[in-house]
């Protein structure tokens, strides 16, 4: 399967290995990193991690790193029918269906439930099959201009 | 073989438990289009396999696990994935099909379909990476003899300390019912089970205690755009339509004792009343008020029509209508709280519910009539948690019980009230107040199921209101309705969403004039039905009642109109049903108890009972089956199985 | 006018909160008024409409029956919002 690789930039830190949410990634210190196409979810986690810029994604392009402030989180929309694509999708166990509003409500939708463990993947929206949810920087990381 | 076709990941693998080997089946696109997927390729390549010789518990018998092109792709209600085998209970070809998420799982690993032949030497438990088969002891994991959440939590841990990470994945495991061979035990995947006709005691024979199955591979489908398009119409057309957007969601099958009480086709006391008494303790309402309902879906459907209820305060799985109506009325039990607690226990042994409700009933008749000293009563429900753990463990009068009720009314007497076909137990609808659905369950390719029979109830006093007593048209109503499921459960779609089938108007408006006149007139269109049975590939479109053959091109790149979709499904129903006469099934298997067929539910209306041999004979005149219930050569030709 | 007695059941019996109530009708739809009046007297904010007893099945002494039905002394109805299968 297509997947992330990583090239002879690495320097062995451990970051991205320590950070992959399904385990692909092997290497010793200070050592070449490599990672396991087999496993490889196509996450992104890596390159956007990575100091060196030693990640090449699917496709063979070079990742750049973000600063986790800036990564965005998934916002549900209200056309989302539950149906939990996303949930199964996510490697980092953050999306959930949420609860009832009320007894016998029965139109509940995805919600973010653990935003701090976000790495802001996008596999959930990969993974909806009606556009019901879309990445967003968070506001206040937002370089939009505040609002009146 | 790889294919032309999105969808489908190309590949269908052939496991020896035995000498531990996989080989890669033959499989052409050309078998694609002739059998699309899921129970389909399951009996194409039992047709391949079965001679008629083998024994359900031997090697050479083939467990499939197989998934439909749509599975995974987002379509709606398409997380749905199959399992065919020789049936220990019926000894004839079957299919179970089941929800969660395994079949999602089984295509991310690049797998269409496994077919596992031979035996383990031990107890064992499979790893699937990515097409990558790995065994495991089930003794040394300590898995044999767990219970079914155990078992799968169990492996989960296990799984997660080997990767050193939580991936995700999918599971089915064997509890112990299946594990000691009781003939109706299930095999269950998540909260989901496949539970009818006795494929977990399949498992158990073949020392598989469990399968996990996880990938990276993507599905793709052939117009991601069109495909994303119709899926937005296809998700409001379910969540707007007042079946599956609002009865399902809200009350799942557990609705359905109500109304069935008052059409009278409730099975009370073993199928010898249509009523219950004390029907409004244990109906959904009930259910829904008393226990604190959230519903619950399985991936990828918008309906969600799975309950979890309150039992001691934990959340558990609610009953379906079928367990709700032969753990309470068919055994006389009025206490809902037993029932959940029994249907739990049930699921947690890895048994069918069906099945075992429908011996215990059996069984409690038995006794009464003193047949059998057994211990069992009607109205006594009390001791059944225990009576189903001998069950599970095969002690006592459980060890006989698991043979279910076709097997003891042989080694007893008692078959007029043994309410099974083929072996296999009838489910919750009283078929003399739906005489369509008794020739269903008669001719049924599995024995005594309600959606393999073509659940005819949905217009004979459910849904619609037909005349339940005619056996006018019922025939070939029958016939199609099994074919579009057949179709549509091939496809890996949910058979809940079929019922998009029925223009909303006709449920919002049961009392108006169109939905009056229909009622009226489809007793006498079988003509119209018996046309498109015969000449399906004349519709050369898709119909707003069947979404699904849209959805079905738009990811698989396959031209398929509602006329082609039809016929596929009737190839697939003919299929299975031409590998059971194999072994020897034929118009004297497709039958009724003579409760059933001879006795009048109401005394004093003669018309409630089952008319089956009247129906039978339309039934195979529409099919193309000779008047012994095989598929003639034309027919086979036609359909193009030879 | 005959007094009657009316069962409720399905979604419309969950969502009103009525379960069995006895009241006085010549026809089955004079009864729906009265029923949507106390649903409202025992719920104001509840959210059953006329559409949601429109969609009910009707059935007088147990027989299927309908909307415009005349109704007798001690008859019972049953009003059931419509189902699907298992």
């Amino acid at each position: 399967m297509a997947a992330y690789s990583i090239t002879d930039k690495c320097i062995g830190c451990g970051t991205c290995a320590n950070s992959c949410p399904v385990g692909a990634i092997r290497g010793q210190r200070k050592a070449l990193h490599s990672i396991d196409a087999d496993i490889c979810v196509r996450c992104g986690l890596c390159g956007r991690l990575c100091p060196k810029g030693a990640i090449l994604d699917e496709l063979g392009n070079r990742t750049t790193r973000i600063p986790k402030k800036s990564w965005a989180h998934p916002v549900f929309e209200e056309t989302c029918a539950g149906c939990s694509l996303c949930v199964v999708s996510c490697p980092k166990n953050c999306i959930r269906i949420g609860d009832p509003a009320y007894q016998g409500d029965t139109h509940m939708r995805a919600i973010l439930s653990h935003p701090a463990d976000c790495i802001g993947c996008g596999l959930c929206v990969k993974a909806c099959p009606i556009d019901a949810v879309h990445l967003e920087k968070a506001a206040s990381e937002a370089k939009e201009p505040a609002q009146t | 073989m790889p294919t032309l076709y999105s969808g489908y990941m190309g590949k269908v693998v052939e496991l020896d438990l035995s000498s531990q080997t996989t080989r890669k089946y033959p499989w052409t696109d050309e078998d694609r289009r002739k059998f699309i997927g899921g129970k389909i390729i399951a009996a194409k390549i039992l047709s391949d396999l079965l001679t008629g010789h083998e024994e359900p518990f031997s090697e050479e018998n083939p467990l499939i696990i197989s998934t439909g092109p749509l599975t995974g792709t987002g379509v709606p209600c398409s997380g749905r994935f199959n399992i065919s085998a020789l049936s220990p209970q019926t000894g004839l070809v079957t299919s179970s099909n089941c929800g969660g998420t395994f079949g999602l799982f089984l295509k991310k690993a690049g797998l269409d379909a496994i077919i596992i032949r031979g035996k383990c030497a031990e107890h064992t438990w499979l790893e699937i990476d990515n097409g990558r088969f790995t065994f495991h002891s089930a003794d040394d994991d300590g898995l044999w003899g767990l219970n079914v959440t155990p078992s799968q939590e169990r492996m989960a841990a296990l799984l997660e300390e080997k990767w050193g990470a939580k991936r995700k994945f999918g599971q089915m495991v064997i509890g112990p019912a299946g594990e000691n061979l009781v003939l109706y035990a299930g095999i269950a995947s998540d909260e989901r089970a496949a539970g009818r006709t006795g494929l977990g005691a399949l498992m158990g024979w073949k020392n598989l205690k469990g399968i996990s199955v996880t990938g990276n591979h993507e599905i793709t489908v052939a117009s991601p755009e069109k495909n994303k398009a119709w899926n937005k119409k296809f998700f409001n057309i379910l969540r707007n339509h007042p079946l599956t957007g609002k009865q399902m969601p809200r009350m799942g099958t557990a609705g359905l004792v109500s109304p069935m009480q008052m059409r009278s086709m409730l099975a009370t006391r073993n199928f010898s009343a249509g009523q219950f008494e004390h029907f409004d303790k244990v109906c959904g309402e009930t259910l829904a008020e008393q226990h604190n309902i959230v519903n619950k879906g399985c991936v990828s459907c918008p309906i969600r029509c799975s309950r979890t209820v309150n039992l001691d305060g934990k959340p558990v799985k609610g009953p379906e209508l079928e367990t709700l109506g032969l753990l309470s009325a068919n055994i006389e039990n009025d206490d809902l709280e037993l029932v959940l607690r029994l249907n739990n226990e049930l699921d947690e042994l890895g048994m069918d519910t069906i099945s075992c409700a429908g011996t215990i009933a059996w069984a409690m008749e038995a006794n009464e009539k003193g047949l059998w000293d057994n211990g069992l009563s009607f109205g006594n429900a009390e001791e059944l948690v225990q009576t189903i753990r001998d069950i599970a463990q095969r002690k006592g009068i459980g060890d006989e019980l698991a043979l279910g009720s076709k097997r003891l009314a042989e080694r007893y007497g008692g078959e007029d009230f043994a309410i099974q076909s083929k072996g296999l137990e009838l489910s919750a609808y009283e078929p003399r107040r739906a005489v369509g659905m008794g020739l269903g369950y008669a001719v049924s390719n599995r024995g005594g199921c309600h959606l393999n029979g073509g659940y005819l109830v949905i217009v004979e006093g459910l849904g619609l209101f037909i005349d339940p007593q005619t056996p006018r048209a019922k025939a070939d109503i029958t016939m199609m309705f099994q074919d579009l499921m057949e179709a549509v459960a091939a496809a890996g779609q949910c058979l809940f969403s079929t019922y998009v089938f029925f223009p909303s108007i006709l449920i919002t408006r049961p009392n108006g004039p169109v939905t009056t006149v229909l009622n009226k007139a489809l007793p006498h269109t079988g003509g119209v039905f018996r046309a498109i049975n015969k000449f399906p590939l004349a519709i050369q479109m898709h119909m707003p009642i069947l979404p699904h053959t849209k959805a079905f091109e738009n990811a698989t790149g396959m031209k398929m109109k509602m006329g082609d979709f039809i016929r596929c499904g009737e190839r697939g129903y003919t299929l299975d049903r031409q590998v059971s006469v194999r072994f020897g099934v034929g118009a004297k298997d497709d039958k009724l108890p003579k409760r059933l067929t001879d006795t009048p539910q109401d005394p004093n209306n003669p018309s409630t009972k089952v008319p089956l041999d009247t129906m039978k004979k339309t039934y195979y005149q529409a099919r193309g089956w000779t008047q012994e219930g095989r598929p003639k050569v034309s027919t086979l030709k036609k359909l193009k199985i030879v | 006018m005959p007094q009657v007695h009316v069962i409720l059941l399905g979604l419309f019996r969950l969502d009103s909160g009525l379960h069995e109530v006895s009241l006085e009708a010549d026809k089955v739809k004079d009864l729906y008024p009265q029923l949507l009046e106390k649903a409202r007297e025992r719920n104001p904010q509840t959210t059953v409409t006329k559409a949601d007893l429109d969609g009910c099945v009707v059935l007088v002494n147990g027989r299927k029956s309908r909307k415009g039905a005349k109704l007798s002394e001690g008859d019972t109805v049953h009003l059931m919002s419509p189902v699907c299968g298992g």
